[in-house]
């Protein structure tokens, strides 16, 4: 729904912003080649996935955690190890660090996510920082992760 | 495009046809929503992600939708506040971990060129003076539609408009 005024408004600002208004300009957006005709049929696919109960979907009660980023890490790594265990094809860490204990609630896990979140922190996990819900702790390993320990 | 509105809002108000419906809907906006997705966030994977976030929250929100704002508001609502939160955390990692390996946008590297200029220059403004920057700029969208995506007042919004111009203005400036 385009806006005339906003058309003309460019034109305007010419006064205010010559260098970025001397032509109008439109950087280009382009995602990759097929990404537009495929996306309909990823997005069924990830909805499907969402909508997919237990136990594709595990909450971990988080309590007691440095900072986010080390709860980031956790997720993802979790999240690392549970993904071919439950054969999810993705799932998303979603963190709430608004909340005095942090939850992380895994429902669908991505590539880009998980190595995003481990990217964000050393995995330096030492005791006292606990998980309140025991099931995390039968997916985590250390031998999983070089510099990673836990209680 | 109103015609089109019309025949979306028409077949997701019936259950028969909702499912249709939200499929024309996901045909009809996917390119402009990722577009402003994608000029908000710098990046593909990051507006790729937003996108499906915006989708399937707006299949779940779909009984909630009664119409009182235009479906393209509503759309456009959904994905700038993913966005948004999305900036907001991509702030608050960087500000805990101090990380030097995601902190912030990544425009599309055509250096040289006054596009690739001009994202930087978006880049570098706040994600509200952003959000705004972007539907008014390139989404010509009305002060109106953007006071229902934002909620901020017509007379807020020209102001941060105002503002992003001559932030933009000035970082392009500087940068020539």
């Amino acid at each position: 729904m385009k806006d005339p005024e906003a058309i003309e408004e460019k034109e305007l600002l010419r006064e205010v912003a010559p260098t970025l208004f001397k032509r109008v300009v439109h950087s280009p957006v382009e995602p990759p080649a097929g990404y537009h005709e495929a996306f309909a049929e990823r997005l069924q696919h990830r909805m499907a996935a969402v909508a997919t109960p237990t136990p594709k979907t595990r909450v971990l009660h988080v309590v007691s955690w440095r900072n986010m980023a080390i709860a980031a890490s956790v997720a993802a790594a979790v999240a690392l190890v549970l993904w071919p265990k439950h054969q999810a094809p993705t799932a998303l860490a979603d963190i709430q660090w608004d909340e005095p204990a942090l939850m992380v609630a895994l429902e669908y896990v991505d590539d880009a996510t998980l190595y995003n979140s481990l990217d964000l922190s050393e995995l330096h996990i030492e005791p006292p920082f606990v998980l309140s819900e025991d099931d995390a702790a039968e997916y985590l390993y250390p031998s999983d992760f070089t510099d990673f320990s836990f209680p | 495009m109103d015609h089109a509105h019309r025949k979306i809002e028409a077949l997701i108000a019936k259950p028969e046809t909702r499912e249709k419906g939200f499929n024309t809907m996901v045909h009809t906006y996917q390119m402009p929503l990722y577009a402003h997705l994608r000029r908000m966030l710098g990046n593909h994977e990051d507006a790729d992600d937003a996108l499906q976030n915006t989708f399937i929250k707006a299949w779940r929100a779909l009984d909630a939708f009664r119409g009182d704002a235009a479906l393209y508001t509503w759309l456009y609502r959904i994905a700038s506040n993913e966005a948004l939160a999305l900036l907001r955390s991509r702030r608050a990692h960087a500000d805990i971990a101090h990380t030097h390996a995601h902190t912030g946008v990544h425009p599309t590297p055509t250096t040289g060129d006054i596009e690739s200029r001009l994202a930087a220059a978006i880049e570098a403004l706040p994600p509200r003076q952003r959000q705004v920057f972007l539907l008014r700029y390139y989404d010509e969208m009305s002060y109106d539609d953007m006071s229902h995506i934002t909620d901020l007042s017509t007379g807020a919004l020209k102001a941060s408009y105002f503002h992003a111009v001559k932030k933009v203005e000035e970082h392009l400036k500087a940068h020539l």
